[in-house]
């Protein structure tokens, strides 16, 4: 597994969430600054894979900061943090991708996707592939694919996340799996078959 | 675990460090002897590498900077919101009195107050739905449905309702002492306006919202 997410320790939690609410306008842009930092590249991913595209996933990774801090100093800490962040992340990332979809049904193009590793020609062809058999998943799907593909957050979280329960956590996984296994495979050119 | 399917499941778990010891062992026990399995295995950890590797490459790509100093634009103007909102109020009101008569400023005051606080009811509305994902018991897709639910039935309301609308400037040039071209032109604007955004929530809203609704089904 590649670095895994960075997380805030429960204690250091506590003292943003007291920080937010702060009267000293200085303690609450730290405490926004600190939250951005540490949650904005797992975050990101997220988007990325729910999205399909970099411009879209900037967009809702901005509108689920926005969520945030707008909601922050009512958070009531019923969850951690992290977990009510990964939700407000899923729903603005299906809600940005919904709308793309939408707006590409009216005539918009589609951004290419960023590539792999490697031999670059190759590698963004893998990429595409990549992107278009996710943007076949249904978002039920998609969202726990990418979920598990953020690192560092375990099948319980994934639950708290998505709000099921975890033995459907992983039935969904395997489906989900089994669903983008068949796209790639669809997608891919007769030629590759032959070598 | 008795069949492919179960031991599938039971790759997932492993993959993700959720796979008990006694699991684990029988799942070993498997692999030797299912070519399908191992390549079921295989590919898993091969796309989720190539997801991984997505990622990260176009984390490379994205300007943080920029990003931080459009949330920071973003808190300037949600602070500067509610005035902006007086402001037009201020500009607004003189201007509608001049056309329906200086009687009328009052309310237009009161009614462009009412947009105003309208706009904050929006604004808290939002702070509430990011507020409701921290408490929402079930799904968060079916969360997100209902919400986009919501906002369905609210375009369809206003493409009914707005052209309802059109009659209070209508009623207004019909009662008024005298009609003056300022009169005319400033009623036909807002008729104009309220068919325009009745037309917009019908034809242009509506259907992306239905649109947006299937993609999540």
């Amino acid at each position: 597994m590649s670095g895994r997410a960075p997380r805030l320790e429960v204690a250091e939690e506590r003292v943003l969430l007291a920080a937010v609410v702060s009267s000293v306008a200085r303690e609450r842009a730290a405490a926004h600054t600190r939250i951005f930092e540490v949650f904005r590249e797992p975050l990101f991913r997220l988007c990325l894979h729910l999205c399909g595209n970099r411009a879209t996933a900037e967009d809702a990774l901005q509108e689920t900061f926005v969520s945030v801090f707008r909601a922050l100093p009512g958070f009531r800490a019923d969850a951690r943090l992290s977990t009510w962040m990964y939700r407000i992340a899923v729903r603005e990332a299906l809600r940005h991708r919904a709308r793309e979809v939408s707006r590409r049904v009216e005539g918009m193009d589609e951004e290419p996707a960023a590539p792999l590793e490697g031999n670059p020609a190759i590698r963004r062809e893998e990429s595409d592939a990549l992107r278009r058999a996710l943007g076949q998943l249904s978002a039920d799907h998609r969202a726990v694919l990418s979920l598990f593909a953020v690192d560092g957050l375990s099948h319980r979280e994934i639950g708290e996340i998505l709000g099921v329960p975890e033995g459907t956590i992983w039935s969904r996984l395997h489906a989900a799996r089994k669903r983008l296994a068949a796209s790639l495979d669809a997608d891919r050119p007769p030629t590759e078959d032959r070598s | 675990m008795t069949s492919c399917h179960d031991f599938e499941v039971a790759i997932e778990q492993r993959l993700h460090g959720a796979l008990d010891a006694e699991a684990a062992v029988r799942l070993a026990h498997h692999l030797t002897s299912c070519q399908a399995c191992r390549a079921f295995e295989a590919q898993s950890r091969e796309l989720e590498q190539a997801m991984r590797t997505h990622a990260t490459n176009a984390i490379g790509d994205v300007d943080w900077n920029r990003l931080g100093r459009d949330l920071e634009r973003w808190k300037k103007q949600m602070r500067a919101g509610a005035w902006k909102g007086l402001a037009a109020v201020i500009v607004a009101a003189p201007l509608l009195g001049l056309v329906f008569g200086y009687g009328t400023i009052a309310t237009s005051v009161v009614a462009g107050l009412a947009v105003v606080v309208w706009g904050r009811i929006v604004a808290h509305r939002s702070i509430a739905e990011a507020r409701e994902v921290e408490h929402a018991p079930g799904s968060l897709l079916v969360l997100l449905r209902t919400q986009l639910d919501r906002l369905i039935r609210t375009e369809k309301q206003n493409a009914l309702v707005l052209p309802f609308f059109t009659l209070i400037p209508l009623y207004g040039l019909l009662t008024a002492d005298e009609l003056t071209p300022w009169r005319i032109a400033g009623a036909a604007m807002l008729v104009l306006l309220l068919v325009a955004l009745a037309l917009r929530s019908r034809f242009v809203l509506l259907p992306r919202l239905l649109r947006e609704r299937a993609e999540l089904a």
